[in-house]
């Protein structure tokens, strides 16, 4: 009689998990930005490099990029050249001195979690 | 099936460790090793036809869902419904699912409730378990098994679904902060796919950033996500300040959106109307009147058994919680094994469309809770 094909799992092997994986990261409260450019090579001469930026399509959301955009690096508050103070959360404010950027954005948080924190863990 | 009293390993506490679980103790004992459950071979046989046959209903009562526009019965929000659909219609790729069963051994198991969106207790049925089987059993009954090809079946799965554009495209993975179980099982979930080559970021979920101009979502560095790997419930998301920001974005979510219509224990008196008498369904209904002798209310939207009532002849058994706003069902009781003081739940996982492998809650009550047991299995 032929043996049944085993149910388990032939092999169990792990890459990333281990009690050190699951340490927290630190936590930054700097605004974080990014440059907004109409074309790849005004965000080429800001940063030098092709691979920082990133070409977003248009999505119908976005006014004054209907051809698309192009996104810088992200960086944070008072570097740069840019502000050091806060910005809005959702703002668009103007593009730092000497940039070639038609704006720079800035990000808001805090908006998922809120049904977390009221019930508790996701999982069931 | 048999719950048998059982040695536990010396090193125990480290092996799970070793592998990411670090809330073995949770409540004081979740992980218990010093039980077992043994089953027959034609036992898992009848647990695994069962998950197809469950699997197989749930699908078609999705598209029964959608073509009756159920949306408003199951709580949705109107502004959702067309993106749910949308999902469906499109087959957005799934990843696991989690049915609880009332089996005995004896009887056709029965499914309590489908936990599609958010299922947990991953990591210590696929790995843990399977190492316990390993170091525990195997040296002296080498002819016992485990019904669990969670890991390979979850690794396959990943490859199978092909949720990035590009190799380069990575995955974020997010769960709340302040849990180490749900981190626990979304890092195991990021394991397996990482191994399936899949690229991968974590977040988390309050850390989720809207980048105003641009309309897309980023993680904490700025970097826009794509693809997103959540252990956050639908209902959730829909429902918090950025979740209008969904339905503009092009943003893919695993699960999909069309899990919450089998997440939702509106799912459970669908399933009854679809296929009365079904012998893996319990009577449900949205109505009181309709449940006959001892019955089950249920919140429509719940986790870990909260705000569940038992109505058992002149007993009420209550569990409390935060839920219910959004509507009740109520479905027939049927009593849970019982071993000693404990009650146990078999958790029966399907991975896209094929049954896994099982994991064994138990509780002091009938109702299952986030702080029941975990106790390992094998057959022979």
């Amino acid at each position: 009689m032929p043996s049944r094909q085993r149910r388990s799992s032939a092999r169990v092997t792990l890459v990333l998990l281990g009690a050190a994986a699951l340490t927290a990261c630190g936590q930054e409260d700097e605004t974080l930005r990014r440059d907004l450019y109409s074309s790849k090579e005004d965000c080429v001469r800001d940063w030098g490099d092709e691979l920082k930026c990133e070409n977003r399509p248009a999505t119908g959301y976005a006014p004054g990029f209907h051809s698309g955009y192009w996104y810088g690096p992200a960086y944070r508050s008072g570097q740069f050249g840019s502000s050091p103070q806060h910005e809005a959360p959702g703002s668009v404010s103007q593009a730092r001195p000497g940039s070639h950027a038609v704006g720079t954005g800035h990000v808001s948080h805090g908006g998922f979690g809120a049904s977390g924190a009221a019930h508790g863990s996701g999982g069931s | 099936m048999e719950r048998l009293d059982v040695t536990p390993r010396p090193n125990w506490r480290e092996d799970c460790e070793s592998v990411g679980f670090t809330y073995h103790s949770m409540d004081g004992v979740y992980w218990d090793e010093a039980h077992c459950y043994r089953f027959t071979a034609a036992q898992i046989d009848e647990l695994e036809a069962a998950t197809l046959a469950l699997h197989e209903l749930t699908l078609t009562a999705i598209e029964q869902i959608v073509a009756a526009d159920r949306f408003e019965q199951l709580a949705i929000p109107a502004a959702f419904a067309d993106y749910v659909r949308a999902s469906w219609r499109a087959k957005e790729p799934a990843l696991a699912g989690r049915f609880d069963l009332a089996y005995d051994g004896v009887n056709p198991p029965k499914l309590l409730e489908y936990n599609a969106d958010t299922p947990t207790a991953l990591l210590e049925a696929s790995v843990v378990q399977w190492r316990w089987l390993q170091q525990a059993v195997l040296p002296a009954t080498p002819e016992a098994d485990q019904f669990n090809s969670l890991h390979e079946k979850l690794i396959a799965n990943w490859r199978a679904i092909g949720v990035t554009s590009s190799a380069n495209t990575p995955v974020h993975f997010a769960c709340v902060k302040d849990s180490d179980e749900d981190r626990g099982n979304i890092e195991y979930q990021r394991d397996v796919a990482t191994q399936a080559g899949v690229a991968t970021r974590f977040v988390y979920v309050e850390d989720i950033g809207w980048a105003d101009e641009a309309r897309n979502f980023v993680d904490d560095e700025g970097t826009i996500i794509d693809v997103l790997c959540k252990l956050y419930p639908w209902e959730w998301l829909m429902h918090d300040e950025f979740g209008p920001h969904l339905l503009e974005t092009r943003l893919k979510v695993i699960e999909p959106p069309w899990k919450i219509l089998l997440s939702t224990k509106g799912l459970l008196p669908i399933l009854w109307e679809l296929n009365p008498n079904h012998p893996n369904l319990l009577p449900a209904a949205f109505e009181r009147f309709r449940i006959s002798g001892d019955y089950v209310q249920k919140p429509l939207y719940s986790r870990e058994g909260a705000n569940v009532t038992v109505y058992r002849g002149a007993e009420v058994l209550r569990e409390g919680g935060t839920y219910g706003a959004e509507g009740w069902v109520y479905q027939a009781y049927t009593p849970l094994p019982r071993f000693g003081d404990s009650y146990a739940v078999i958790g029966s996982w399907v991975v896209g469309d094929e049954p896994a492998g099982i994991g064994i809650r138990e509780d002091v009550t009938p109702i299952t809770r986030n702080s029941s047991h975990f106790v390992p299995h094998y057959f022979t």
